[in-house]
């Protein structure tokens, strides 16, 4: 572990014309750098000195970025990963969730798209403390939110929620705080970067909001940052 | 059994007793055989003769329809089992081509963040940062593309017209200089269109899109969305009196990546009608365009109000 001021990343991927550009940008934005080829050279780099957060490719050879965070986990390890997925659908994006990485970003992405990412993670992780990605079940006041059969309740009451809703809330608890934009939500978890279509998420914060009971203009759950997209304020801790 | 042995099978009794007359008259047969017939029952067996004729002429024509038709079945059959290999092959060839774009596009625009973290400020990393992100977007959109044929919809009940008032919306929000050349029209009578299983996100994405054209594509007049039911189809019309496209142009639209020439200094990536056409194809409808070049399009895409499946 590194001084707060210049966190340690470890950077995997084994195409080195991204290592090298995206390893550059990282350093000037502050970072202390290592780069892994691969997810065995990656386990190795981890157990030589743990980083305070690691950004993995997912297509690799020998151990691929899920093995990586997989065998990462299973040593009881919580630092950070963010996995750089290259799968489209969004099934495929939440199993990165599922096992244990704590965000994830399509390629090809923006380069600060990726480092707004890192440092978002970074401030809501605590260091040696399982992130909400890896929970069960999630509360926030009088919400409870059971994440593998994707049902929620209120106060007791199970909730009716639409599939794509529930993916969303999902989304917004175990990211809490954080400001996500239209893009990013629609891109995250509907799997469109047609910019045009981000009133389909528009709909789904007000199904939410409707069957929340949240008032957008006084909310306890998910308020609107004008222009700039959505965020989860209430806390969320494990249930 | 061929054409050819079949007559000269059905020949051979022919053959057989003409040998035989034959024979009888060189010998010197010329004793009568007079068999005494009642006339009714000889009416009765020559109807008879001529039904067993007639039904044998049906079956023969009959059995040649049938043959023709499990021809044509099976002619159809191979040419559809064709087409669908070759979307499948298309499929996955948008998807390796995604695939192989990714990780160079990724390099260089990570490249150019290490030169400059902040954002790029000399005029040639602009313009090299300009075109890494518009190949991104399109990698992107060519993945979405290849990913809808496949991709479950996700169907809940609903009521188009909200849909598409929604996406008409979202156009006017995104060129506000269009909006007040947008008018909503729906058909109520004799029945008003009935709520439909479908995809609202990307019906309403598909609507949008052929709204958000017809915004682009025309700078004046009128873009009327209609909406009626017509035969257990949910209809939607966009009409507009825009550019229109060339006659030449009109069935290649639709193709990936495909532009009209008129069509080039409008900034876009040639993928939307693709996505349209994939989407509303998802929902067991389908979308056509008649365009005059000079004067407007109108497209009209067609959802079924029951599904299928």
């Amino acid at each position: 572990m590194t001084d707060a001021a210049r966190p340690s990343l470890l950077l995997v991927d084994d195409d080195q014309a991204i290592t090298a550009g995206l390893g550059a940008f990282l350093e000037r934005s502050g970072f202390d750098v290592r780069i892994a080829g691969n997810g065995a050279e990656a386990l190795a780099a981890v157990a030589k000195a743990v980083p305070d957060i690691t950004v993995c490719d997912v297509v690799m050879p020998e151990v691929d970025g899920r093995e990586f965070v997989r065998r990462i986990r299973a040593e009881g390890r919580w630092m950070p990963i963010i996995l750089l997925t290259n799968v489209g659908e969004s099934y495929e994006r939440s199993a990165a969730l599922d096992e244990g990485a704590d965000d994830y970003l399509n390629k090809p992405f923006d380069p600060q798209e990726l480092l707004s990412r890192v440092r978002a993670v970074l401030r809501r992780s605590v260091p040696g403390e399982q992130p909400l990605s890896t929970a069960e079940r999630l509360r926030s006041g009088g919400l409870v939110l059971d994440r593998s059969a994707r049902r929620a309740w209120l106060d007791d009451t199970e909730l009716t929620l639409t599939p794509k809703a529930i993916m969303l809330l999902d989304y917004f608890m175990t990211h809490p705080g954080e400001l996500h934009s239209r893009d990013r939500l629609l891109s995250a978890l509907w799997g469109f970067d047609f910019a045009s279509s981000t009133r389909a998420v528009d709909h789904r914060v007000a199904e939410l909001r409707r069957v929340l009971g949240d008032d957008p203009a006084d909310p306890v759950f998910i308020e609107t940052a004008q222009s700039l997209g959505y965020r989860f304020r209430a806390t969320v801790e494990r249930a | 059994m061929s054409r050819l042995r079949a007559t000269l099978v059905a020949l051979i009794p022919l053959a057989l007793g003409l040998i035989a007359a034959a024979v009888l008259v060189m010998t010197g047969e010329r004793r009568e055989l007079v068999i005494g017939t009642p006339i009714p029952l000889l009416v009765a067996l020559v109807a008879l003769t001529l039904s067993a004729a007639v039904a044998l002429i049906v079956i023969a024509l009959r059995r040649k329809q049938i043959g023709q038709q499990r021809v044509e079945a099976a002619r159809a059959a191979g040419e559809q089992s064709g087409r669908a290999d070759e979307r499948e092959s298309h499929r996955r060839f948008l998807a390796r081509l995604d695939h192989e774009l990714k990780n160079p596009v990724t390099a260089i625009r990570a490249t150019l963040a290490g030169i400059a973290p902040a954002g790029p400020d000399d005029d040639a990393l602009v313009v090299i940062d300009g075109q890494a992100q518009r190949l991104a977007a399109l990698v992107g959109d060519l993945r979405e593309l290849a990913e809808l044929e496949t991709r479950p919809l996700e169907l809940e009940t609903i009521d188009l017209e909200a849909v598409v008032r929604d996406a008409v919306a979202a156009v006017a929000q995104q060129r506000p200089a269009a909006a007040d050349r947008l008018a909503v029209t729906v058909d109520r009578v004799p029945w008003p269109i009935p709520a439909l299983l479908a995809d609202p996100d990307l019906l309403g994405l598909a609507i949008e899109n052929v709204v958000g054209n017809a915004a682009k594509f025309s700078a004046d007049g009128p873009i009327e969305v209609r909406l009626r039911e017509d035969g257990g189809h949910a209809v939607v019309e966009v009409a507009d009196t825009g550019r229109g496209i060339p006659s030449t142009a009109v069935d290649l639209v639709w193709d990936e990546l495909a532009r009209a020439d008129n069509a080039r200094d409008v900034p876009g990536s040639g993928i939307g009608l693709s996505l349209v056409r994939a989407i509303l194809r998802q929902h067991g409808g389908d979308v056509s365009l008649r365009s005059v070049e000079g004067s407007g399009t109108v497209v009209t895409l067609r959802v079924p109000t029951q599904r299928g499946d």
